[in-house]
């Protein structure tokens, strides 16, 4: 399954080749009963994303009071949004986040997708497994459960500073919460991505690697020079993921939010800061214009990491 | 544009309706006037024949349900829909739909009495004061209770239960360190200072930093009203007022000093502080001893409480933590309607049966003067607390709960601004009372923005 996706996103360009059809004159004829296929789609998409989101740029052109009710407020809010002190404070902190937590996760679920891969393994599943595992755990739980780990005093980071005679930093503090986030999702998502490589990996015809054997070519070259520019395509594509995965921070902060209140601000991501002016501010149309606002700035981030990156995985 | 013909039509037909001078119904949203709704209107309400449907919705299931078919069996002629609510905030939120909806809306609803202004002045409820009511049914509840069931003039509700602050303090560690418990603040930062020189590893108290009531328990303590809600629109300010600069540096300097330590009571760190005796008191609502029970079995016997220190040389004041009442929504206009309904809140409030059952099987710190005053539950003393008659402590905390405080109509915004900007300075030792400065320039220019005629007392 993963690896026929990773084959479309990476090596398969289905406009060229319906473009290398339209020249040689051959005329489509049109297919009916395809829009019956692609309906349910089309309708989801049309319902779960088209329309929510056009009432969001609807509310976002009213303002409501307390005292006053609603009344049309013309571009106040989407201006408000893009001076916003608060949403970029909060964009700031996710763009760095993300420069360095994409990355790092990429390099790591790589590197361990090259270890599974090496053949020098025995009983695969087993530690395959094992790496794939916390990714079951819900990012509820495993934001909990490394919240106990990070403790000072009585967490398992405190135990083990203690038993060096030493006191743990404090992990929860507004100097290393990034780090503490980064690395919860990082352990939830590598093995993820592991699998995907992993699966694209497996694809690469073993005729490549014994000529590249007899060549004498040594396993860290058959990896840097045939395994990783193999899968180039998944590596962007799982780039791209994580991105939109870091600009969308909000189960991670949000719940540590109350056992570190003091170092994770309501406004810490930009969802976080829609979710607050929304449902805790009561400011359903301000909170719209934010989100929106939001959402374009990362689609426009991730459009040139997309091109950068599709850019970089054609270059053979 | 379709809205804005609705808006004018709204606008428009209010005119019409306040030349024409309908009475009777009460409007919601200004409170000075008089409902007209009197205790004979209650009295008639329960003794009528005529059959009155209300639906209640509230989240308090296992409280409510046993006193409400004590009172239907009681009165008959008043049926009492309950609807199983969400707790706390979802619950307004879910409350906020129906009335954006103008469908469904509750009759009666339970709210926190932190959360009910914010209602109150959008006029998504009834007030129904009338000097009658004010002076009989009054009569009935806690004067701070009652006093939170307004919004300045406008009664809102009936208060139900209540969260009376109180000093819970461990009796074992003051004793093993030869310390006296707290009558005054200034006592609790001496006592503190020796505790933490013998034992740095020991605090007379934190400060929670999950709890937004912290600060605002102490600014009610030394009396500071920082703000005043005059009437529905009408807030004052006045956040940088002397005592509250004195409260401030009185945190502050308790942090510094290991009196206090700023920890989130929401983390596992905490419970574990707990169990290993690093805190020798926990300020918080009267609620809290049953929890202290459940959590902590094994500090059985250790702990007593007694009602909070005193601000300087003023007489101990206590302050409120939770709590809830039953609201009176906007949907019931009829005043037959609004007069069983507030004859059935009272009655499952105020009602002895009803308050018996209410504390005994419901655990709840009934608002009502009938068990407050209760010499019976008075003397009932618990092994948990060394054989102490908690109760007495927790009546006597109730009698002098602060009633000169009001709550902004805006709680949310008020507590995620208080998140946002003093939480961080209790670790990172910036100054407190600065960051109320900024607090308050923040909740000023949101009540602004919501409509509000602010006067700032600068």
């Amino acid at each position: 399954m993963a690896h026929s996706a990773t084959v479309d996103a990476g090596k398969v360009h289905p406009a060229r080749t319906n473009r290398r059809k339209k020249d040689r004159g051959r005329k489509e004829k049109w297919e009916w009963s395809g829009l019956a296929f692609s309906a349910p789609y089309v309708v989801m998409f049309l319902f779960g994303t088209i329309l929510p989101l056009l009432y969001a740029l609807y509310l976002g052109f009213f303002q409501t009071k307390m005292i006053g009710g609603e009344s049309f407020a013309g571009f106040s809010n989407y201006i408000q949004a893009f001076t916003d002190p608060l949403f970029w404070a909060g964009f700031k902190r996710v763009s760095l986040y993300a420069v360095i937590q994409a990355p790092l996760l990429v390099i790591l679920a790589l590197c361990a997708a090259l270890i599974l891969d090496s053949g020098r393994i025995k009983h695969i599943a087993v530690p395959r497994i094992l790496v794939f595992l916390p990714y079951a755990v819900p990012s509820v739980v495993a934001a909990l459960m490394w919240s106990y780990i990070y403790g000072q005093d009585y967490g398992l980071v405190g135990q083990v500073f203690k038993l060096f005679g030493g006191k743990s930093p404090d992990l929860l503090s507004s100097k290393f919460i990034m780090f503490a986030i980064m690395n919860i999702v990082i352990w939830g998502f590598m093995g993820y991505n592991m699998l995907i490589y992993y699966s694209s990996l497996r694809t690469i015809p073993d005729e490549l690697y014994e000529a590249a054997r007899l060549d004498g070519a040594s396993e860290f070259r058959i990896a840097w020079s045939i395994k990783i520019p193999a899968i180039k395509g998944s590596v962007v594509m799982t780039l791209v993921f994580c991105l939109i995965g870091a600009f969308q921070l909000f189960n991670e902060p949000n719940l540590l939010q109350s056992i570190a209140p003091d170092a994770i601000p309501s406004s810490y991501t930009p969802n976080m800061y829609t979710y607050t002016l929304a449902f805790k501010g009561q400011n359903m149309n301000y909170a719209a214009a934010v989100s929106l606002v939001a959402g374009l700035v990362t689609m426009v981030v991730i459009g040139i990491v997309k091109f950068i990156g599709d850019k970089w995985s054609d270059n053979d | 544009m379709a809205r804005r013909i609705a808006s004018v039509v709204a606008g428009v037909s209010a005119v019409v309706f306040a030349l024409s001078g309908c009475g009777g119904t009460s409007s919601s949203s200004s409170s000075s006037s008089d409902s007209g709704l009197t205790t004979t209107d209650l009295n008639n309400a329960l003794k009528s024949k005529k059959t009155v449907n209300l639906t209640m919705w509230a989240w308090s299931e296992t409280q409510y349900k046993p006193v409400i078919q004590q009172f239907e069996k009681k009165y008959p002629n008043i049926k009492i829909k309950f609807v199983l609510s969400p707790v706390s905030t979802d619950e307004y939120t879910k409350f906020q739909n129906v009335v954006s909806a103008n469908k469904g809306i509750p009759d009666i609803i339970q709210m926190e009495y932190d959360s009910m202004p914010q209602f109150a002045v959008k006029g998504d409820l009834t007030n129904f004061s009338s000097d009658s009511i004010e002076k009989e049914v009054g009569a009935n509840y806690n004067t701070a209770a009652w006093t939170a069931a307004h919004v300045s003039d406008g009664l809102y509700g009936i208060p139900t239960d209540q969260g009376p602050t109180v000093l819970y303090y461990r009796n074992d560690i003051l004793k093993k360190y030869n310390l006296k418990t707290p009558t005054t603040w200034k006592e609790f930062e001496e006592e503190g200072i020796k505790l933490h020189k013998a034992d740095s590893s020991k605090y007379m108290g934190f400060v929670d930093l999950a709890d937004p009531r912290n600060l605002t328990n102490f600014l009610d303590y030394a009396d500071s009203k920082p703000w005043t809600v005059k009437d529905v629109q009408n807030l004052s300010f006045d956040m940088q007022n002397s005592k509250v600069k004195e409260v401030s540096t009185f945190i502050q300097r308790c942090i510094k000093e290991g009196v206090l330590q700023p920890i989130s009571s929401a983390g596992s760190e905490f419970n574990q502080a707990m169990n290993k005796s690093r805190y020798a008191t926990y300020l918080d609502g009267a609620w809290r001893g049953a929890l202290l029970k459940s959590m902590y079995p094994s500090l059985s016997g250790k702990w007593k409480v007694e009602v909070p220190p005193s601000w300087g040389s003023d007489s101990a004041r206590s302050s409120t933590s939770g709590g809830s009442m039953l609201a009176l929504t906007k949907n019931v206009t009829s005043k037959t309607k609004q007069a069983a309904a507030v004859a059935f809140m009272n009655y499952i409030s105020s009602n002895k049966t009803a308050v018996n059952t209410l504390v005994t099987t419901g655990g709840l710190f009934s608002a009502a003067n009938v068990y407050q005053n209760d010499e019976k539950q008075a003397a009932i003393t618990d092994k948990y607390f060394g054989g102490q008659a908690v109760n007495k402590v927790y009546f006597d905390a109730a009698k002098i709960v602060n009633t000169n405080w009001s709550v902004l109509p805006f709680n949310q915004e008020f507590v995620n601004e208080y998140n946002d900007i003093v939480v961080p300075t209790y670790t990172s030792g910036d100054s407190i009372f600065d960051a109320v400065g900024k607090w308050e320039t923040k909740l000023v220019s949101y009540a602004k923005n919501q409509g509000f005629t602010v006067t700032e007392n600068k």
